[in-house]
């Protein structure tokens, strides 16, 4: 069951790659929702599906099974076309490098001018003065540092009216200075009722997200909010636990003891 | 809205913001116009020059001419020389009509009966035609009347005032194959004048007054006692114009301008048609000149140049196939390149365009994008594309063709074609950058090859299957193969290159840094930058393909027109000089006759020579294979009772057999060339000493007296059976010397050609044309490499300074690492050129037959590989390793922090 207010929801998403050594699980079976005006950082180590689950959220790919669902419209039956309607109307994603993300023969005005939609509460120049990048109005993306041109592209989102904010390691490539104004972008983004979806290795982006959402071998391992992490039990009734803990089972085998009064949920060996 | 029309605006200059990608997309463009607007220009300008030749060859009169039967009576006359000369004047080239009024051969009577001369008279009135005359006597009359010769005053003992019957209705004792039919009454005239006899005076050429008047005239000399063919009597038109005879009135006019161009020929040719149709279609004029004869006989039109214009139609579509197949070979050159442009501008611009397709782009909007971005460039490519063609056919052809000849909407069509490809290219490969995020295997290049190598196989064996049928037959086919197998060739090198570095890759270490780091690029490269590589090898082995075939087919026409003439000039004469006369210097006699051989009952050319002269008088080009001495050599063989004959390699002839129709002479083959001089293009040809085949023929009448043939006794009663053949006189020397010669030796020639005529002629010169225009096809070799060469440059701009500044941190000096990248286009570069430049005289020997205006005049030569072929292989490939060493060491000099900042 999904909130009201939620922009993003997945059930039971599956993503398999053909690759040159065979059949790859990115993503396996993960659930989630995300909602309006709410920073989420979705965390992992290498190859735990971070991408693969940004790829989907943001409709650059189809999820091989599962639904997601943007803003109401499930991705699993849209068509290529209808997927990028939604990119366009709803979608903003950042990429890594920001280089990446502008057009490289535009002005920091133009690069919003061109996205701006009737339906959104600013215009460029507003969005460049929330950005706090003003000044660079007339500049040229190779004119202005890494960091202003990721609250550019981070600023699309503002102008073109879209709900949903894909960025993918956003502040990686930056310094201190860069990164914290990026982060400030992107609770301002927040603050506007976008949902800021983003993947990171960064430490110093964690503290400042409303919920951070740990992948593990593709599943999501836990979600943690409001300074409680809790592990994710996915609609098949699966519950991954964390390696450490799950090294302590050689046999693989648990017994599962639920005590109704005190709502706890005791693992033992047999 | 302001900012938005900006954001446009600097869309429209993305093309131009690198010099490379816009000069790319300016050559890729231009190939294709270049190639349509050559084709018009090439046509226009060698029709102009065929034109030219076939106007200056041609013995017709470019003038129109307009008869017909007519009464001369003075109102239908005056009415039907209004209404034509009405009609003449719409041609504005043509000059004022002469009306000449003739009657056919009638009676000349002096007296009731008495015939004026053995031969019959013809009236004459045409304004001047009195005053052209030489007077020997006139009188005055205010009546007129006419003018006879002075021949025929002595010979009819006419004189001043005598009364002179003209009448058609006697008939003649001895009538006159071609006198017209008897018609008209009898008319009498006054002899008011005696001219010069015209056939005693009338040099060569005549008098420009008599060159222009009416056939037959001018008499002719007949019969044993060298009489006239008739009389000409001269009146005045007013005096003829009321007799009422019966004759032809002849309306004629002069073009005193021959046309200079295809279309002012055409043009002229149609206004002939069209007043040609007006005769009987014109209600005026076909009423006027109807009314002339009450038979109401069709008026005739004739003139030389409709035949001309049918002449220079033929030969200019003779170059329309070949020029439209090496044309529609090079458009799709053109086309490709532009697609690899649309390519590689998705591959230059990749984040560009991941960034839009993730914003919700898709191909539609990309392709319409990428329309707008190409539209200036295209232009500006098309515009200098037909600049080019103009160049380059002004440079062919001495003469500034004009831009007013080049067809505006092929050039549009193909180029929109062009910018259509190159965009939905852009547009589907654009979209497709998004895919799916994760590497997919690397893309092999094999199958693309594999697929290559079968289509060029199928044309390969087509162009051998198709019979060349007696001329150049170039077809798409033919104009196909080359670019095909080429690229065939040069990719099937990239998947060998490529296997053979992939397991060079396990021995690591054997190799210096440079070397190493190169090779280890060589594998790892992108297929977009191996395609590249490969159109750059294959613009550069077109290059020398061009080369080799225009260089080969010169070479054709300069041998086989040695073989034709068998010298510098070649007379045929009407009869053998006789052994009196003595020939001018490297002159000799060469008699040619077409007979059967058996076994076999086959057709075969009997080439006579006199061995005395021949060594020194015929042109032997090595191609032929040995030498004259040596045919002589063979020639003189004893081989007992057999005539040593020589014959030429690949010719079905019997090794041993006779020639002859009704008496055989048996030969034997002692000897084969390659070609010999007079081959013949219709049969297997033997050349026999002349000397041998009259000593055969003396011991064949004489058995046992070994006569000799030069014997002057011998001489006067023997004929030698090389009489029968035709002679030909063969020689060095140039066609007035020997025109001379046979001035002052009473030779009588059939024909006289020459080596420069051969060359020269329009057949030759047509094909010669199609070779001109294959050569452009090596041009576009080059601008295709060319703006592949950018391109690829352009694609690689940002690589390459990440490469550099990765290799120089590798501990490599700047100079290195310029070197590593160079070192690595300049293998594969020159590996796909050198493959190219192997294959192409292969190809060039494939194609030749097909090439070839003469095929079946012998030798078939074998390829000619011009100095120039490395020559532009050693350039092409230099100029590849420069430019890309230059903009590497340009790429070197940018700090290292900018570049990895440029990455952010």
């Amino acid at each position: 069951m999904s909130s009201t207010s939620a922009v993003v929801v997945c059930n039971s998403l599956l993503k398999v790659y053909d690759s040159p050594v065979g059949r790859v699980q990115a993503v396996r079976g993960v659930d989630l929702e995300i909602e309006r005006g709410t920073t989420t950082a979705v965390v992992g180590p290498s190859g735990s599906g971070k991408s693969s689950l940004l790829r989907m959220l943001a409709a650059l790919d189809k999820p091989t099974a599962g639904t997601v669902a943007i803003d109401g419209v499930d991705l699993i039956a849209a068509k290529p076309r209808m997927r990028a309607r939604l990119r366009r109307h709803l979608i903003t994603h950042v990429y890594q490098r920001p280089a990446h993300n502008l057009l490289s023969h535009l002005t920091a005005a133009q690069q919003l001018t061109r996205l701006h939609s009737p339906a959104s509460a600013l215009n460029a120049d507003e969005a460049l003065q929330a950005l706090g990048i003003a000044s660079r109005r007339d500049h040229l993306p190779e004119q202005m540092s890494g960091g202003e041109k990721q609250r550019l592209a981070l600023g699309r989102a503002l102008v073109a009216g879209h709900r949903v904010v894909i960025a993918d390691e956003p502040t990686s490539t930056l310094d201190s200075a860069n990164a914290e104004s990026v982060l400030d972008a992107v609770v301002m983004l927040a603050d506007h009722g976008v949902a800021v979806i983003l993947a990171t290795h960064d430490a110093r982006v964690l503290p400042r997200m409303d919920q951070i959402v740990t992948l593990r071998d593709g599943a999501i391992a836990s979600i943690t909010a409001g300074g409680t992490e809790a592990a994710m039990i996915d609609h098949s009734g699966r519950l991954q636990l964390p390696p450490e803990i799950r090294d302590r089972f050689p046999d693989k085998r648990v017994i599962l003891d639920w005590d109704e009064t005190t709502q706890t949920l005791q693992v033992r060996r047999p | 809205m302001i900012e938005r029309l900006r954001a446009s605006l600097r869309w429209l200059r993305v093309p131009f913001a690198e010099v490379t990608l816009a000069l790319a997309l300016i050559g890729a463009a231009a190939v294709p116009a270049f190639l349509v607007a050559a084709a018009a220009l090439w046509e226009e300008a060698a029709g102009d020059e065929l034109t030219r030749r076939v106007v200056a060859d041609a013995t017709g009169d470019p003038g129109l001419r307009i008869s017909t039967e007519a009464l001369f009576f003075p109102e239908p006359l005056a009415t039907a020389d209004q209404e034509v000369r009405a009609a003449f004047g719409r041609i504005e080239e043509l000059a004022p009509p002469v009306l000449s009024l003739l009657t056919p051969r009638g009676w000349g009577l002096v007296g009731p009966e008495q015939q004026v001369a053995p031969v019959q008279v013809r009236l004459l009135a045409r304004p001047g035609a009195i005053e052209a005359l030489e007077v020997v006597a006139e009188r005055q009359s205010a009546t007129g009347g006419v003018w006879i010769s002075d021949w025929l005053a002595a010979r009819a003992d006419i004189s001043l005032g005598d009364r002179l019957l003209y009448s058609s209705t006697l008939e003649p004792e001895e009538p006159a194959a071609d006198a017209a039919p008897a018609g008209g009454p009898t008319s009498e005239f006054t002899v008011i004048g005696i001219y010069r006899a015209l056939w005693n005076e009338l040099g060569d050429p005549p008098p420009a007054y008599w060159q222009d008047v009416p056939d037959g005239i001018v008499p002719s000399y007949i019969g044993p006692f060298q009489l006239p063919s008739f009389a000409l009597l001269v009146v005045d038109e007013v005096a003829i114009a009321n007799t009422g005879v019966s004759g032809t009135a002849e309306w004629r006019a002069r073009l005193p301008a021959a046309p200079k161009t295809r279309i002012e020929l055409d043009r002229l040719a149609s206004q002939y048609a069209g007043l040609s149709a007006a005769l009987t279609v014109d209600p005026e004029l076909a009423a006027a000149l109807g009314a002339l004869t009450p038979e109401a006989t069709p008026p005739s039109f004739d003139s030389g140049l409709l035949a001309t214009a049918t002449e220079v139609a033929t030969l200019t579509q003779r170059l329309d196939q070949p020029i439209g197949s090496v044309q529609a070979a090079g458009i799709a050159v053109g086309i490709a390149v532009m697609i690899a442009s649309g390519l590689l501008a998705v591959e230059r611009r990749r984040s560009e365009f991941r960034l839009l397709a993730g914003e919700g782009d898709r191909w539609g909007r990309f392709t319409a994008r990428a329309v707008a971005q190409l539209l200036l460039p295209a232009t500006a490519g098309a515009l200098a594309g037909v600049l080019l063609a103009a160049g380059v056919a002004a440079i062919t052809f001495n003469t500034w063709p004009g831009l007013g000849a080049v067809e505006v909407r092929p050039v549009l069509l193909v180029t929109i074609i062009g910018i259509g490809a190159a965009a939905l290219t852009t547009g589907f490969a654009g979209q497709a950058v998004l895919g799916s995020g994760r590497m997919g295997p690397r893309r092999a290049l094999w199958p693309s090859a594999l697929a290559l190598v079968v289509i060029a196989r199928f044309l390969w064996i087509q162009v051998g299957r198709s019979r060349p049928a007696g001329s150049a037959t170039v077809d798409l086919t033919v104009a196909a193969l080359p670019i095909v197998a080429l690229l065939a060739a040069v990719m099937s090198m990239l998947v060998i290159l490529e296997a053979v570095a992939q397991r060079s890759r396990k021995n690591r270490g054997s190799l210096p840094a440079v070397p190493l780091l190169a090779w280890r690029r060589v594998t790892a490269e992108s297929l977009g930058a191996r395609m590249i590589v490969g159109a750059l090898g294959v613009g550069i082995g077109l290059v020398v393909f061009a080369t080799i075939l225009v260089a080969t087919l010169a070479r054709s026409v300069d041998v086989k027109s040695a073989v034709t003439v068998g010298a510098e000039t070649s007379i045929e004469l009407l009869a053998h000089p006789t052994a009196d006369i003595e020939l001018p210097p490297r002159t000799t006699v060469i008699a040619v006759q077409t007979t059967r051989t058996t076994p076999g009952d086959g057709n075969v050319t009997m080439v006579a020579i006199d061995p005395g002269s021949f060594a020194d008088a015929v042109t032997w080009p090595a191609e032929m294979g040995g030498s004259p001495q040596q045919l002589l050599d063979f020639l003189a063989t004893d081989i007992g009772f057999n005539l040593p004959v020589a014959g030429i390699s690949g010719q079905q002839v019997p090794v041993i057999g006779g020639f002859g129709t009704f008496q055989s002479s048996p030969f034997q083959i002692v000897a084969r060339f390659s070609s010999l001089p007079l081959a013949s293009d219709r049969s297997p040809t033997l050349v026999v000493s002349a000397k041998r085949l009259d000593r055969f023929e003396l011991e064949r009448i004489a058995p046992g007296l070994d006569l000799d043939p030069d014997d002057p006794e011998v001489e006067a009663m023997f004929v030698s059976p090389v009489e029968k053949y035709r002679p030909y006189l063969v020689s060095q020397a140039e066609p007035a010397e020997l025109e001379a010669f046979l001035e002052s030796s009473e030779l009588v020639a059939r024909e006289i050609i020459t080596r420069d005529g051969i060359r020269g002629a329009v057949d030759t010169v047509g094909a010669r044309f199609a070779f001109d225009y294959l050569r452009l096809l090596g041009l576009v070799g080059a601008v295709a490499s060319g703006a592949s060469l950018a391109l690829y440059l352009s694609a690689r701009r940002r690589g390459r300074a990440l490469a550099q500044v990765m290799t120089r941190r590798m501990g490599l000096t700047r100079h290195r690492a310029a070197l590593v990248t160079t070192l690595e286009v300049a293998v594969l570069s020159a590996a796909a050129a050198v493959t190219a430049a192997l294959l192409a005289p292969r190809v060039t020997q494939r194609l030749i037959p097909r090439f070839d205006p003469t095929p079946d005049v012998p030798p078939q030569l074998g390829v000619e590989i011009p100095a120039a072929a490395p020559v532009a292989l050693v350039v092409g490939i230099a100029a590849v390793v420069a430019i890309v060493w230059a903009f590497e060491w340009r790429a070197g000099r940018v700090a290292a922090g900018k570049v990895l900042r440029e990455l952010n």
